[in-house]
């Protein structure tokens, strides 16, 4: 009775081992956001393209985009080129492509004080269709505290794990 | 004579670029700031790449009764992003202009239960929109209406 089991379980653990997916880590750096002044408190929002520049790794795993099933973002550092975060209550990072729905993929609020700051990645975004897409518009948006006469750049490192078939 | 025909082939150039721009101005129509009917907010609709995207930029009640804190996203299905200010939600994304003053291929958001719908957008008049929300059929869905938010003007 036990052997039965036995070999069942381990052929489940295969079929698990065989269909588990190539991870692929990728990191894309020195985006940059570019706030421009004068602003005035409430919502403000600013925009990078990112080139998701994957075609190498894809081809040295001999995959296409196509076989991207699913993008995860684990990681995205900021950092600000004054002391812009200090009149930040919050921003929340948004990923897009031309054809690609947009996705939520983080939130920092309140956002901490310094010249740098990392956010919480959302757990169920997907950013596996902005990545076959190839073209990436992040965008940052921002509540700004109070009015200022001035402009500011916040720079974004974004880590992603990307999910091959 | 080569002066005239100059002139005319400027002019075909400069007609024939107003009728490729026309269904680009005609979709921007969107862009503005709108109010639903229930009066609670304001969303303004902007452009990012082809597509609109509508964000909500004041609420009639910012703060959360009962913490007394500027309102958060506390229904999003994703744990992670409940301490999205809700005040900036993006709550209509990725609309594209169908033709005929109809944007279609959008979502919309629902903040008081954390639902996303399909939606659709037809403008019955250059200062009103029926922003209809369903799940699967269009038919199966609500519509209300959003009147646009003029400057007035001093």
């Amino acid at each position: 009775m036990k052997r039965p089991f036995l070999l069942v379980l381990i052929a489940l653990l295969g079929i698990g081992c065989g269909s588990a997916d190539q991870v692929v880590e990728y990191t894309a750096s020195d985006a940059e956001f570019r706030f421009e002044g004068p602003l005035f408190s409430g919502p403000q929002s600013a925009q990078a393209v990112l080139a998701v520049d994957i075609q190498r790794i894809l081809d040295s795993l001999g995959k296409t985009r196509e076989d991207i099933d699913r993008v995860e973002l684990v990681g995205a550092d900021l950092n600000a080129d004054s002391l812009a975060f200090a009149n930040l209550n919050s921003l929340t990072l948004q990923f897009t492509g031309d054809q690609s729905p947009m996705v939520q993929a983080g939130v920092l609020n309140p956002v901490p004080q310094g010249m740098s700051a990392a956010f919480t990645p959302a757990t169920e975004a997907d950013l596996g269709a902005v990545f076959r897409e190839g073209i990436c518009y992040a965008l940052l948006d921002a509540d700004i505290a109070a009015d200022a006469d001035t402009s500011f750049s916040i720079f974004g490192t974004f880590h992603f794990k990307i999910h091959l078939r | 004579m080569k002066y005239l025909l100059f002139s005319f082939i400027a002019l075909c150039g400069i007609s024939m670029n107003i009728t490729a721009q026309a269904p680009v101005a005609e979709a921007d129509r969107l862009v503005g700031v709108w109010e639903p009917s229930n009066g609670k907010a304001r969303v303004k609709i902007e452009k990012v790449g082809s597509k609109y995207y509508g964000k909500i930029v004041w609420l009639k009640e910012p703060n959360d009764p009962a913490t007394s804190l500027p309102k958060v996203d506390k229904n999003n299905p994703d744990a992670a992003l409940r301490t999205t200010p809700l005040k900036g939600y993006r709550l209509l994304k990725d609309f594209v202009y169908k033709g005929a003053g109809e944007w279609d291929s959008g979502t919309i958001y629902d903040p008081e239960n954390g639902n996303t719908y399909n939606c659709v957008i037809k403008m019955t008049d250059n200062n009103t929109l029926d922003i209809r929300g369903f799940i699967g059929i269009e038919a199966f869905g609500r519509t209300d209406v959003w009147k646009r938010l003029d400057l007035v003007k001093r």
